[in-house]
């Protein structure tokens, strides 16, 4: 595992992730709500309008300015947030870079990082195989090195049954659900995950990783192609006389999921291994305050 | 089908090749763990099945090509039988009569028409009915009776038709036809029938009251395909004209143009051509007299040429002469004066004792013919009018020894040889590259000349220089002209020019200068040859003559006697002095058989009992059509392989969605 970069650390500690229920989710990029009310966490200053309670007024503000103005209080609330991160032997392919799933282990951690700096409650767990298996990570410092580090331990193998991290999410009920995946799993199992985000109080984020590669297929040798999941999946060609082909049906692929998790209001991310780490995270979490 | 060459079947071991570099290839594949693989795997699913289907697309065609190209030089062909008409059937008695004439030696398809004619009666023999009596015999030689033997035996017919061969003067095949007419007249059978296989159809005579219904079939020897329009039998060259006889064989009339080539491709000669159906005819076109040279005749217009359609002749002179000439212009009264005295003494020492002295006005009279040798001792002032007679003479054939004895004119040309008339001063001493002895050499180093100088450009007009001064002008000078040879001698041989003939070694020069002027000559060649004429070696070509080689590119040493000249064609005789090569053509005799005639008697259909001969159908084109259709595909699966277009990737600019 590679050394986590304490300046992206520093700066992360002014970054948040919203959590956006149900209601929020059907008008998601619009605008943000706090739904300010009697709960216990100031939330901020606003003028005295008649008929505000007196209670709220703040009178050191009226002592020192002698203007009136009232403190805002809402509902503080631990969210739990599960972070996925597949662990299948697809995510241990590397076509150059670094493999997808030493891509996937570091943002896990850093995304990990925001959530419990903003008071979260945030597990960790790798799922492959039909298994979730959490890893611990307890919110400090030091627990996000222990995160890296055991992350840094998984071996990639067998396929992306999802079965588990759906069960998992049914049972737990966490409000924020991040899965880091290469999303090579059937239709009807992805369509399964989608509807995770129909759940009351769950927001599913997707965060879909790919190798540039498999993008671009700059392939130019008489090459024998396998697909280290699917045995059966291999083809001996020259990649010259099938990359349209290849191009088009992963271009179709990726509109169908672009698509459908539009459909189900998933937020949905793209990420090729290939950017640094920094600029994936920091566009992200912006790309996520916007769109929530 | 078969093959005519097995042998170039062994290159069918480069049908590995494919196979090997294909095997090669795979074992070199780059292994690449690509999980995204799937999505190409999972739209298209046939889509592996296809690329295998492909890749085994083009191994099949490339091994295809090469088989089949390989197989293109196997020369295959096809036996096919082919339907030529009703076969003898029971109570018969019949006789084959086949065309033995000179015109069975015409080649068509690689073959001379006596094959087809063989292979056609042997077809009938086969599918004789049993009781059939049958004999075989083609035209027997001029003056004689065709012999007929009936038999029943197919064997022994069989062994009749190997024994038949072409007849160099055939009888005239209507009197054959006729004498086989009589003698199927005593057969003890039903039906009687003549069959006639000839590539020519004859004028046959009004069926007569004793004929005892013997009827006469005419048969086409190459029933499918057989030769169209006009055929040259043979060009025979005579005196002044080559005698070329066509036939016209088909049922269509002919106009066109009958040419005569000469010299390479120059056309000498086109007569008018005009030939009703079935007609032959004997066309005289005319032909420079005394000169040798190989020549063709032939039809014209023919789209395309076909190869009866051509005859190669050769045009030359008969027999070696030994007639030698001193020529002079004027006679002196004082024999010591007469420059041809040191020349005739000499002569006398070197065996030619009466070397016949005559004067241009003599020669006109009797002009020397190809084969004789002259020596002309000329003074330079007679060298104008006697350079267009010795022109004359060279192009006749003979070998001329031109001696000037004095300065010619300022300039002139003779024989592409231009002169400058002046001499240059004394040179003493002269070599010569004709074969002398010792002391010969020895003796020519002292002789003082005074040389004429010839213009530089001489020297590359073909003349081969065979003695220099010793200042490096040349003396001696000889090229082939015309159909002769020419020799110039600018030593002069009088006393006004030179001292050689004083010196004791001139009577040895004359030799050697008259033997290289008498063995220059062409080798006597005899104008036709009959077939099965031997071939002697002429006295001119004693064991230089190496090889004969025949028409069909083998070649025989001569040395061994006398050779036979059996083909039809152009025979080469290759000499090893100077490399020089002669030809002579073995042509058909002019007397044979064919004359004008006319189709009276169409051929009789058959109505029964079809009876087939093989025939051999040449594959080679279309195996290579095969080859070239089967490379196309290829070719085009092949770079569908290789094609790529510069598409991007799918964007990966999409890092969030959803609502």
């Amino acid at each position: 595992m590679p050394r986590l970069d304490p300046d992206l650390l520093t700066l992360l500690h002014r970054c948040r992730i919203e959590v956006r229920t149900n209601r929020e989710k059907a008008y998601a990029g619009l605008h943000r709500s706090h739904h300010p009310g009697d709960g216990l966490e100031f939330v901020e200053f606003r003028e005295y309008h008649p008929g505000d309670a007196i209670r709220f007024l703040d009178w050191r503000v009226l002592a020192r300015t002698d203007r009136l103005y009232v403190r805002r209080f809402g509902h503080e609330s631990a969210v739990m947030a599960h972070i996925y991160v597949d662990a299948s032997a697809s995510m241990g392919v590397a076509l150059g870079g670094p493999t997808k799933l030493a891509f996937a282990s570091e943002l896990a951690v850093y995304l990990a990082f925001v959530l419990a700096h903003q008071g979260d409650r945030v597990h960790v767990s790798t799922f492959r195989e039909g298994r979730v298996a959490p890893l611990p990570f307890t919110g400090g410092s030091d627990a996000v090195r222990g995160l890296s580090d055991a992350l840094a331990a998984v071996v990639p193998r067998g396929d992306s049954d999802l079965a588990a991290l759906l069960r998992d999410v049914e049972l737990e009920r966490p409000q924020l659900v991040l899965v880091i995946s290469d999303l090579l799993v059937e239709a009807d199992v992805l369509d399964r995950l989608l509807r995770v985000s129909r759940m009351e109080g769950v927001d599913l984020r997707l965060l879909h990783l790919l190798d540039r590669r498999e993008l671009d297929f700059d392939f130019d040798a008489y090459t024998r192609f396998e697909d280290p999941e699917e045995r059966s999946f291999k083809l001996e060609v020259h990649p010259r006389s099938i990359r349209d082909r290849y191009l088009d049906a992963l271009a179709g692929y990726l509109r169908r999921l672009e698509i459908a998790t539009s459909d189900q209001a998933v937020a949905y991310a793209r990420i090729v291994t290939d950017t640094p780490m920094r600029q994936a995270v920091l566009r992200y979490l912006q790309e996520g305050r916007r769109g929530t | 089908m078969g093959l005519e060459r097995w042998l170039v079947l062994v290159f069918l071991a480069t049908l590995a090749v494919p196979v090997l570099l294909e095997r090669l290839r795979r074992r070199r594949a780059l292994p690449v763990e690509l999980p995204a693989i799937r999505h190409l795997l999972r739209e298209h699913a046939p889509f592996q099945r296809v690329l295998a289907l492909r890749r085994w697309l083009v191994l099949v065609l490339r091994v295809a090509a090469i088989g089949f190209l390989v197989l293109t030089f196997a020369r295959p062909y096809l036996e096919r039988d082919v339907r030529v008409g009703r076969g003898i059937g029971p109570d018969t008695a019949a006789v084959i009569v086949l065309d033995t004439s000179p015109l069975a030696r015409v080649q068509v398809e690689e073959e001379p028409l006596l094959a087809a004619e063989r292979a056609l009666a042997e077809g009938f023999v086969r599918a004789r009915a049993a009781d059939a009596l049958v004999a075989i015999t083609g035209l027997s030689p001029a003056g004689s009776a065709p012999r007929v033997v009936f038999e029943q035996d197919g064997t022994l017919l069989l062994d009749h038709l190997a024994a038949l061969d072409v007849v160099g003067e055939p009888e005239d095949p209507t009197r054959v036809l006729e004498a086989a007419r009589s003698s199927l007249a005593a057969q003890p059978r039903a039906n009687r029938e003549v069959i006639w296989i000839s590539a020519r159809r004859l004028a046959l005579p009004e069926r007569r009251d004793d004929d005892a219904g013997v009827r006469i079939v005419q048969v086409h020897p190459i029933p499918d395909d057989p030769p169209r329009g006009v055929m040259i039998v043979d060009a025979v060259p005579e005196a002044g004209a080559v005698v070329s006889r066509v036939a016209n064989l088909s049922a269509e009339p002919f106009r066109g143009k009958l040419q005569v080539y000469g010299h390479g491709q120059r056309v000498l000669h086109a007569a008018a051509l005009s030939l009703d159906a079935w007609e032959t005819a004997s066309v005289p076109l005319p032909i420079p007299q005394g000169e040798t040279f190989l020549g063709s005749v032939r039809v014209s217009p023919a789209t395309p040429l076909e190869r009866y359609q051509v005859r190669y002749f050769a045009a030359g002179h008969a027999g070696p002469s030994t007639r030698t000439f001193l020529v002079r212009a004027g006679a002196e009264e004082d024999p010591r004066l007469d420059p041809h005295f040191f020349l005739r003494s000499a002569l006398r020492a070197v065996g030619e004792a009466s070397p016949r002295v005559a004067s241009l006005a003599d020669l006109e009279n009797d002009p020397p013919r190809a084969g004789d040798w002259i020596l002309v001792a000329a003074e330079g002032t007679e060298l104008p009018a006697l350079l267009p007679v010795v022109r004359a003479w060279l192009d006749a054939g003979a070998r001329v020894g031109l001696l000037l004895q004095s300065e010619p004119p300022p300039t002139f040309d003779l024989a592409g040889a231009t002169l400058v008339g002046v001499s240059n001063g004394v040179h003493r001493g002269f070599t010569s590259s004709l074969p002398l002895s010792t002391e010969l050499a020895a003796c020519l180093a002292d002789v003082t000349t005074r040389a004429l100088i010839l213009a530089s450009e001489t020297r590359a007009a073909g003349y081969e220089t065979l003695a220099i001064t010793d200042d490096g002008l040349p003396l001696l000078l000889g090229r082939r002209s015309g159909a002769g040879y020419l020799l110039i001698d600018l030593t002069g041989l009088v006393p006004a020019r030179t001292d050689l003939p004083y010196h004791a070694c001139f009577p040895a020069w004359i030799e050697a200068l008259v033997n290289h002027v008498a063995n220059a000559t062409l080798a006597p060649a005899r104008t036709v040859f009959v077939e099965g004429d031997a071939f002697d070696a002429p006295p001119g070509l004693p064991a230089s003559v190496t090889s004969v080689a025949d028409p069909d590119g083998r070649a025989r040493s001569l040395d061994a006697g006398p050779v036979r000249l059996d083909a039809v064609g152009l025979h080469r005789v290759r000499t090893d002095d100077r490399g020089r090569i002669v030809t002579w053509e073995v042509a058909v005799n002019p007397r044979a058989d064919l004359d004008r005639a006319a189709l009276e008697w169409p051929a009789e259909a058959a109505p029964a009992d079809d009876l087939t001969v093989p025939r051999r159908i040449d594959l080679s084109d279309l195996v290579l059509v095969l080859a070239l259709l089967v490379l196309v595909p290829e070719v085009v699966v092949a770079l569908s392989f290789s094609r790529r277009r510069a598409r991007p990737g799918p964007s990966d600019e999409k890092l969030s969605s959803g609502s």
